[in-house]
């Protein structure tokens, strides 16, 4: 795997991490639909 | 398999991850960022097509600041979502965008009023639970300061654009969404939703 596509995926990951606990830190989604939040983001 | 699920699915397996947890986590991430991704660009986009562009943009500006503080109804699809979303916001802009020129005079005291309104609700409601993401205590008592504290940046910021630029659509219109996002923290919103939703399957249904 070359070096930009490992770069991507890794800030492909980091980015969908980040918006999972901005979104457990919040009341909800800004939208109208809230996914089940994982048990492990309840903690 | 919904493009969320597809992206989580594709970083997992190259990323080798094996951790439940983080496995849950980035599944959790990808839902969320892609709808409301597609959400917003979604509606952004159907609001340009319709001339209706920038007070849509600072609507949705203003839903993002106020529902990650206080919460709100929500459906129970995220395609339901986004019709709700689009018509919602729509149907608001439309009437700002056409109702301004009776209401221009009154302005302030609309602004007054909704934030008067809004600060009640939001004192007594917000930030609203859902049974997809429970708060705890600490997190409830955080939320309503954070959110009476983005409501008076947002009236703030709605005066200095009354009284220092041209932006009365953009103000009404905001001033219009704060009041719709209160309609949301109450029973009466939830109900608005739990209807919407249950139109949607039956049409489904019908199919």
């Amino acid at each position: 795997m070359n070096k930009i596509k490992l770069l991507l995926i890794t800030l492909a990951t980091a980015t969908l991490t980040l918006a999972a606990f901005i979104n457990a830190a919040s009341a909800c989604s800004y939208l109208h639909y809230q996914p089940q939040l994982p048990q492990s983001l309840r903690k | 398999m919904s493009l969320s699920e597809r992206a989580a699915g594709y970083l997992i397996k190259t990323k080798k991850i094996e951790d439940t947890e983080q496995r849950e986590i980035l599944r959790y991430g990808a839902e969320v960022f892609f709808s409301t991704v597609a959400g917003t660009l979604g509606t952004l986009f159907l609001a340009w097509i319709l001339g209706l562009f920038t007070p849509v943009c600072f609507m949705l500006l203003t839903s993002l600041i106020m529902r990650k503080t206080a919460g709100g109804a929500h459906s129970e699809d995220p395609w339901h979502c986004f019709l709700l979303t689009v018509i919602s916001y729509m149907l608001l802009a439309y009437l700002a965008v056409n109702t301004i020129d009776y209401l221009q005079n009154y302005l302030f005291a609309l602004l007054g009023f909704a934030y008067l309104i809004a600060i009640i609700v939001l004192y007594l409601k917000a930030p609203v639970e859902t049974p997809q993401k429970p708060l705890s205590d600490r997190q409830k008592k955080i939320l309503k300061k954070l959110s009476l504290a983005a409501l008076t940046t947002i009236f703030m910021a709605q005066v200095i654009g009354l009284i220092f630029t041209d932006a009365r659509v953009v103000v009404y219109a905001t001033s219009i969404t704060i009041l719709w996002l209160c309609l949301m923290l109450t029973a009466a919103g939830e109900l608005i939703v739990l209807y919407f939703d249950r139109m949607l399957r039956l049409i489904k249904l019908r199919r």
